[in-house]
């Protein structure tokens, strides 16, 4: 049995019937055809999904068991998901403080968190990311970056 | 002829030359840097381009597309990394050939190969995507239904090895593109309240959140990597004997590499592949295979340019893209308001014939920079991935805002990162789920169109020649892994007796 692709199979599964239920409940405007209403295609879409995750149970079931599974790395881990939490910070420092002054922060934090040890890389890139940005979107492609409450 | 001419003096007008250039030179950077890939990249450019016309912002993308798949060949030959999934076959022979002191003949073979296989490419491009857009210009709603669907089925050799799993990421894919306002009733779907979702959820965020940021999530597992160049290059010119004792592996790769392209959903990938395998079993010396012969930098190299042109005739005559990166270009033709398919050779004629010629020169161009400056790029090899990652990122979250100024986009585009980063290590491949968002669409107004036309006829798609022979074909592809797989383990078995 393969442990890793039967959990993820099964949640897909929970998930699809979740949808399909959720169908149900889209307005129709009482007309004859079913094809006409908004519900028909992705119930046709989310049987075929749930077709293919049931042979995907059904393959995980038939295969060996999972090959020596490779745990990640408490450090890599650790990169991996301050990494991610930076990018979710930067999102909504783009809202809160700024576009320019949201770019220098993510920079320092995500490179502090992959272990970057050279204060020069760290400063000029983020000195130099947010200038080179704010001239391209800004200045030539005339995009309007979100100002927060700073810049 | 005269929409050449035309295609070819707008093309020459200073900002789409420009664009041109910048294209393949940005297209030769990203492909050098190993992990960057060019559907990445053209994903990234996209921001770049909403404020400018049609003709310089898709003839960008179509370049960067050109220049990244050579570029890949770079970091294949002076460091063993490909620097795109299309130049893994190049490595082969390219990097023995480096090893040997001549890292420069094999970049320069590797150049003029790249550059022979792509125009070649985009004459086939010029000659048959106008014919193919003629005869689909006849197709109604079922034929449509059917090469859609046919174009999906092909996702099966996307990417991840499992079919399976290539189909359900399909299928996830089509499922996205229904959020939203239904276009035939007008009522909304999974839009669970939220005003921005009643539009539907637009390809940018997702191609960008998939391909881009999924990308720095990895390079964030793999940690902090420099990339040590140490060879030196020069002679980059092969002599004429060299070339001419690989033409046939040229002719022969260039036209391998176009078929590949055409099929829906076969890239550049799998040509260089085919394309180093026929030069091999082909060559006169097939036990130098390995040690740095330049027959086996030239097959996948030809193959994989060549692969360009080819799948940018589905994409632009049909709607049906031939490769991950015309998914991505597909989308952006959108953006700028062009639906492509037989329409599009006759509402935006000159666009499409500029586009040709702009995909003609972006070879050309390459050509001369990767012979003039393979040096500097390959100097490119040494910027860190930790310098690069955070700035991928900053792109990602500020091009996907520049698309509707809006912030929602990016929460999506940073959701599909998250969630491709998972799904990848799940073993499911980004391009399909592309691949199904770009055709979902399409598949599910020809199917109701089909229906409601038909009176509700499901035969319909059986009994119309052209739609059956797009469920033939689907129906062979679905079964052809089967079939493959039943024929190896049969061999198998037999050898064990």
């Amino acid at each position: 049995m393969n442990n890793k692709d039967l959990r993820m199979a099964l949640v897909m599964m929970v998930i699809f019937i979740i949808l399909y239920a959720i169908s149900f409940s889209f307005q129709s405007s009482g007309v004859v055809k079913s094809h006409t209403t908004a519900s028909f295609f992705p119930r046709v879409v989310l049987l075929v999904a749930m077709f293919l995750t049931l042979i995907m149970i059904i393959q995980s079931i038939r295969r060996g068991p999972d090959e020596a599974k490779k745990k990640m790395d408490k450090a890599v881990f650790k990169r991996v998901a301050l990494t991610m939490a930076c990018a979710a910070g930067f999102g909504l420092g783009v809202v809160y403080l700024g576009t320019l002054v949201s770019i220098a922060l993510f920079i320092v934090a995500t490179m502090l968190a992959w272990g970057v040890e050279s204060k020069r890389v760290i400063i000029l890139t983020a000195l130099l990311t947010p200038v080179l940005i704010y001239l391209v979107f800004n200045q030539v492609l005339l995009v309007q970056l979100p100002s927060g409450i700073l810049i | 002829m005269d929409q050449l001419m035309v295609g070819f003096m707008t093309i020459m007008e200073p900002m789409n030359f420009l664009a041109v250039f910048v294209g393949v030179l940005g297209g030769m950077i990203i492909g050098a840097m190993p992990g960057l890939t060019a559907p990445m990249g053209v994903a990234l450019l996209i921001p770049f381009t909403y404020g400018m016309q049609p003709v310089p912002a898709i003839t960008m993308l179509v370049s960067l597309y050109c220049g990244a798949t050579f570029g890949g060949s770079i970091a294949a030959i002076l460091v063993h990394a490909p620097g795109t999934p299309a130049a893994a076959a190049t490595t082969f022979d390219g990097y023995p050939l480096a090893q040997k002191g001549q890292a420069g003949k094999a970049l320069g073979m590797a150049c003029i190969s790249s550059a022979l296989g792509g125009l070649f490419s985009v004459v086939v491009l010029i000659l048959l995507a106008p014919v193919l857009a003629e005869i689909a210009i006849k197709f109604g709603p079922p034929e449509y239904f059917a090469l859609a669907v046919f174009g999906l089925s092909m996702i099966s050799s996307l990417g991840s090895r499992s079919v399976v799993k290539n189909l359900l990421g399909g299928t996830i894919g089509v499922f996205i593109a229904c959020v939203g306002m239904d276009s035939i009733s007008g009522f909304s779907r999974y839009d669970f309240g939220l005003t921005h979702l009643m539009d539907g959820i637009s390809f940018i965020p997702v191609m960008i959140g998939l391909f881009a940021a999924t990308e720095v999530f990895r390079q964030a597992e793999k940690g902090i990597r420099k990339v040590v160049v140490d060879r030196k290059i020069s002679g980059l010119l092969p002599t004429w004997k060299e070339i001419k004792s690989v033409k046939t592996t040229l002719v022969r790769s260039s036209l391998i590499g176009t078929f590949i392209g055409i099929l829906p959903a076969e890239g550049g990938t799998v040509a260089s592949f085919i394309g180093y395998n026929e030069a091999k079993r082909f060559s006169k010396t097939p036990e130098k295979f390995g040690t740095g012969c330049l027959e086996g930098i030239a097959g996948p190299e030809c193959a994989n340019n060549a692969a360009t042109g080819g799948a940018m005739i589905p994409t632009m005559a049909l709607g049906i893209p031939g490769s991950g990166t015309t998914a991505v270009i597909l989308g952006a033709l959108l953006v700028h308001g062009m639906r492509p398919g037989p329409l599009l050779f006759l509402q935006h004629t000159n666009v499409v014939y500029a586009v040709f010629i702009g995909m003609f020169l972006a070879n050309l161009m390459f050509l001369g920079l990767g012979l003039g400056g393979a040096r500097i790029f390959s100097q490119i090899l040494r910027v860190p991935n930790y310098v690069l990652s955070p700035i991928i990122l900053v792109l990602c979250v500020v091009g996907t805002y520049a698309l509707h100024n809006n912030m929602a986009d990016v929460w999506i585009m940073l959701i599909c990162g998250l969630i491709g980063y998972k799904m990848k290590a799940y073993g499911f491949a980004a391009a399909p789920i592309v691949l199904g968002l770009v055709l979902g669409e399409l598949i599910e107004i020809s199917l109701r169109r089909s229906l409601i036309v038909f009176d509700n006829n499901p035969f319909i798609f059986f009994m119309r020649p052209w739609s059956l022979a797009f469920i033939i074909l689907t129906v062979v592809g679905l079964c052809m892994p089967l079939i493959t797989s039943w024929i190896e383990n049969r061999g198998q078995n037999n050898k064990e007796k």
